[in-house]
């Protein structure tokens, strides 16, 4: 897509590049839900929130040339639909740290206006990738 | 009365929505977009469809619920369906293709892709 020549097109990328920095507080205020859960159900509700945000972003940004946010977003997606997340406070610290890769490449990416790539070698994407694919394998 | 292919794509993602009409309608398609399942089945009978585009995630009614209707209704029974989702599972192309869709394309997708897939399928 030739996103400079054309107005139209240009400000439906920058609209979406303008939702990044809401789509990074739901994803905030979501994780939070998570990490104060006190039943099964509230915590399984609010990883729901958080997979629709990662859903969402998987399944829009490299279609606006952010092919990162796809990745990062459908490693999310795949982990919290497919996987279980290890009990106690460390398995709740090690998924938050995927909410905070997500969110750290949607605030670079709404301040930048570029795809957020050096993400894809931070270790935590790196360890993401692998739990996730692992997840989906096993869903199959 | 418009001359171009009508398509129904239903899409709750607001910016992909956009997206797709923007790509389809420069393709010289006729686009109507439905922001839920519901609002999709609602709008089966509305126009002779020559295409309808369905998610998979969606409120309301999803687009397994939306191609379900589709193919039990007479006038959209045999209309080509082409099926969106960001799941990678090999699962939602079994049910998919089970449930009577066309094609399946898995998002995030360029949009040309998807412009060229569109009018293979509307060319039948």
């Amino acid at each position: 897509m030739d996103w400079d020549s054309d107005p139209e097109l240009r400000a439906m990328r920058d609209e979406f590049v303008g939702s990044f920095g809401e789509r990074k507080q739901t994803l905030t205020a979501a994780w939070a839900k998570v990490a104060a859960a006190k039943t099964a159900d509230d915590r399984a509700s609010a990883l729901e929130e958080v997979a629709s945000v990662a859903h969402k972003v998987a399944g829009s940004a490299e279609s606006y040339g952010f092919p990162t946010l796809s990745q990062i977003g459908g490693a999310m997606d795949d982990l919290l639909s497919f996987g279980s997340m290890p009990a106690g406070a460390d398995g709740v610290a090690a998924w938050g740290t995927y909410a905070e890769l997500l969110g750290e490449a949607l605030g670079e990416a709404a301040i930048s206006k570029k795809n957020p790539a050096r993400f894809e070698t931070d270790p935590r994407f790196e360890v993401l990738a692998k739990e996730a694919a692992k997840a989906a394998e096993e869903a199959e | 009365m418009s001359t171009q292919p009508e398509i129904l794509i239903a899409e709750d993602e607001e910016h992909i929505g956009k997206l797709i009409v923007f790509k389809l309608t420069k393709e010289g398609f006729a686009v109507t977009h439905a922001r839920n399942g519901q609002e999709a089945i609602n709008l089966l009978t509305s126009k002779d469809w020559k295409l309808l585009i369905l998610d998979v995630m969606m409120p309301l009614a999803d687009g397994w619920q939306v191609l379900k209707a589709a193919r039990e209704n007479p006038q959209t029974a045999r209309t080509p369906v082409l099926v969106l989702t960001a799941k990678s599972i090999q699962t939602d192309m079994a049910k998919s293709a089970d449930l009577g869709a066309t094609q399946f394309l898995k998002k995030p997708f360029e949009p040309a892709h998807l412009a060229a897939l569109v009018k293979k399928l509307v060319e039948g």
